[in-house]
């Protein structure tokens, strides 16, 4: 297989389930090298699906107050995360955003409010600019993310040590 | 996308090619000719142009309005018209049973059937109002990556097309596993692996 016409997004669902692993086992950071903690929490909501096309099953779990059991169960049936709502940190402020895995592409990302009415009304190429840092930072950090898990995707360590690892956590 | 307000959903995009060394010219230039015209659409079912981001009715892009910092910040607007297709086979009903009645005989051939349906469906297209929408686009020319405000594959579709028109450039969906831009030796090790099984 050539590389115009690999299918590779299975990485992208790998990378993904392979996040809330890793944000779980710390409490919400993942330590990158070279780039230090970046707080990262998976909230309410997540897709996981297993199979393409016309094979594909997919389940949904949601719930303000949940702690996304039915998507740990899914897991254990062999299902990976396709999108999930994350909550992701950016120096002192927050963003949250749906992330889809198989495009790597950011949905309806709620930006924190860092400029007041007034400020608005005066700069507007400020917030614009703003806005536009705070995006290609989140996409920054889960391109640093991926890096990081592509790394250990591709290091013989990942079926010894990372994988039995994600296995029992898929059982607590 | 919400550059403006609201919430931000967005696309990355390679930029892949390379702009002429006056390529502010050559941009200014380009960004007006494939502007939106606001002109009647007739049996058109869609029609598409660049807008200005803060005035989406500006499609004159005054003093490069669109250039901020770094960064060039536009809108498509697509303008489509969609005809129901419950309508569509109630007029072409209505026009069969009309021929019948005119002929008086009850059989209609296929190529009558077929140039009715298409006779009722220009006439539809062209007392359907458009419904416009409008799509933000952030791209860094130095750093050759482009952001879309929509994750439309139909939508997308369009936008590449045009901006390869426009700027004479290709777009390539951004994903970190492409390995055109990943080093041979990884990507080779990519092209090896298969997905793994967790369970």
């Amino acid at each position: 297989m050539n590389a115009s016409t690999a299918d590779l997004t299975f990485l992208g669902r790998e990378f993904l389930t392979w996040l809330w692993f890793k944000s779980e086992e710390r409490g919400g950071t993942v330590m990158v090298p070279d780039v230090g903690d970046i707080g990262i929490v998976f909230a309410q909501k997540m897709v996981l699906a297993s199979g393409e096309g016309q094979y594909s099953e997919t389940v949904a779990c949601s719930g303000i107050f949940s702690d996304l059991k039915e998507g740990k169960a899914a897991l254990r049936k062999g299902k990976k995360i396709k999108e999930a709502r994350i909550k992701l940190g950016i120096e002192s402020n927050e963003c949250e955003f749906t992330f889809k895995a198989d495009s790597f592409q950011i949905q309806t990302m709620k930006l924190p409010a860092t400029l007041n009415m007034n400020e608005e009304e005066v700069d507007k190429e400020g917030r614009i600019l703003e806005r536009i840092y705070l995006t290609e930072t989140a996409f920054g950090m889960m391109e640093k993310l991926f890096s990081f898990f592509l790394n250990k995707r591709l290091s013989p360590k990942w079926d010894s040590e990372e994988v039995p690892r994600i296995k029992k956590w898929m059982r607590e | 996308m919400g550059l403006i307000k609201g919430t931000v959903t967005v696309s990355k995009y390679r930029v892949i090619g390379s702009l002429p060394d006056n390529f502010k010219n050559f941009i200014d230039e380009q960004i007006k000719r494939f502007a939106f015209r606001d002109l009647s659409m007739g049996e058109s079912e869609k029609s598409l142009g660049w807008t200005s981001l803060e005035n989406i009715l500006d499609t004159k892009f005054e003093y490069a309005n669109y250039l901020i910092a770094d960064y060039l910040i536009f809108s498509l607007r697509i303008d489509r018209k969609v005809v129901s297709p419950a309508l569509l086979k109630l007029k072409v009903l209505e026009a069969e049973r009309q021929l019948i009645e005119e002929r008086g005989k009850g059989k209609i051939y296929r190529e009558e059937r077929s140039e009715i349906r298409e006779r009722m469906h220009l006439s539809l297209v062209r007392q359907t109002p458009p419904v416009p929408s409008f799509h933000e686009i952030c791209w860094n020319v130095s750093k050759g990556w482009l952001l879309f405000g929509s994750l439309s594959e139909k939508v997308r579709e369009d936008f590449e097309d045009l901006f390869k028109d426009t700027f004479k450039l290709t777009l390539r969906p951004f994903v970190p596993w492409d390995t055109k831009y990943i080093n041979s030796h990884m990507a080779e090790h990519i092209l090896s692996i298969n997905s793994t099984q967790l369970v």
